[in-house]
Formats: C-alpha cells, structure tokens, sequence
C-alpha cells in the first residue's frame, strides 16, 4: 500500500499477524484459521506486554475459554479480530479512565 | 507502555489512540456521526471503500444528534477494513 497511513498500517499489522498464525490446515481451498495451540502462542508471543496486567490476562482467559465452548477448535478471521477488540476494548476503557482521574485530580 | 511493544501490540495502541483522538465530543466514549465520517475520510484513504458506504451506516445509527459509535462497533468496521485488506 503506498503511503498508507498510521491506522492503515495498524490495521494491516493486524491482517498479517493472523496470516502468519493461520494454515490452511490439510486442504488449501478452505479459508484459513488459527488453531487454539497456535493462537495461545499468538498471545504470549505478540501481546505479552499488553497481557501482563492480570485483569487483561483473565480477560485473555476468558475469551480462549469462550472459544472451548465454541467446540470448532480453529479460529477464522472474524473470530480471531472479535478476540483482539476484546482484549483491546478494555484497554481503550482503562486509558479513559485513567486520563479522566488525571483530570480530575487537577 | 513501553519501545518494547511489539509490532501487534502498537497495531492495536494505533487503533485506540486514533477512536480517542476522535471521539471528542464523547469524551473517548463514542464517536459521533460526524466523527465517524471525519476519521474514515482522514484515517483510511484506502481502506475507507471497504467500510462499506458511509451515508448507509450514518443513517442506520439513527439521530445523528445522539448517534453514537462506541468502541466495539468501531472495532466491528475497521473489521471490514481489514477483510478488504486481505482482499487485496
């Protein structure tokens, strides 16, 4: 993409990273998804920074346990960017409440 | 948060900074209509086409005077954003 700009980049980080994650398992005609095994790799490999805060790692939790009920064992791209919005929405609801409190404590 | 993030983890910063950095009437809560539109034209040059028509979306989110875009439908389109990414 030519001079793409700071979202589009964050967006196609995101496309590549479950490419580099997802295999077309056995047949390559099947649209491609991450295994359970693969993803947790994912998560402690490319978010281990933002998953040390331990209410974002029972968040983490919570999703891969979310993904056990779902019994399909293999996560495709819809499923795998509703897991990253669920990690990434609490941490978009921690940085405004903390610049609220900064705020306040002005 | 620290340089030492990885590629992953500043994709996703990038993708919060930019809702808040727009989410002003809001307070980084919701984005507006108007908000919206502002962030997709500015924000997504190229991928702005596969968010699908702007007009359309605007008009399911009802009164624009208290539509809101919160955090997880925005998450939602830049969903779409990125299908059209993989499209390409």
């Amino acid at each position: 993409m030519a001079e793409c700009t700071e979202l589009e980049w964050a967006v196609q980080v995101l496309v590549n990273n479950f490419d580099k994650y997802s295999s077309h398992r056995c047949c390559c005609k099947k649209p491609r998804r991450i295994s359970k095994k693969d993803f947790r790799k994912m998560l402690s490999c490319e978010l281990n920074h933002m998953l040390t805060d331990t209410g974002n790692r029972r968040a983490a939790d919570k999703l891969i346990c979310d993904l056990d009920e779902n019994k399909d064992g293999r996560i495709s791209f819809e499923e795998y960017w509703t897991l990253i919005g669920g990690i990434a929405s609490p941490i978009a609801q921690i940085i405004r409440q903390q610049e609220q409190s900064i705020k306040h404590t002005k | 948060m620290s340089a030492e993030l990885t590629d992953v983890e500043r994709a996703i910063e990038t993708v919060i900074n930019q809702f808040h950095c727009y989410a002003v009437k809001g307070q980084k809560e919701y984005l507006t209509p108007n908000e919206m539109q502002e962030l997709v034209v500015q924000k997504l040059p190229h991928l702005g086409k596969c968010v699908g028509p702007l007009d359309e979306k605007i008009e399911c989110m009802g009164d624009p005077d208290e539509a809101k875009l919160e955090f997880g439908e925005y998450w939602d389109m830049m969903g779409d954003a990125a299908k059209g990414c993989r499209r390409k």
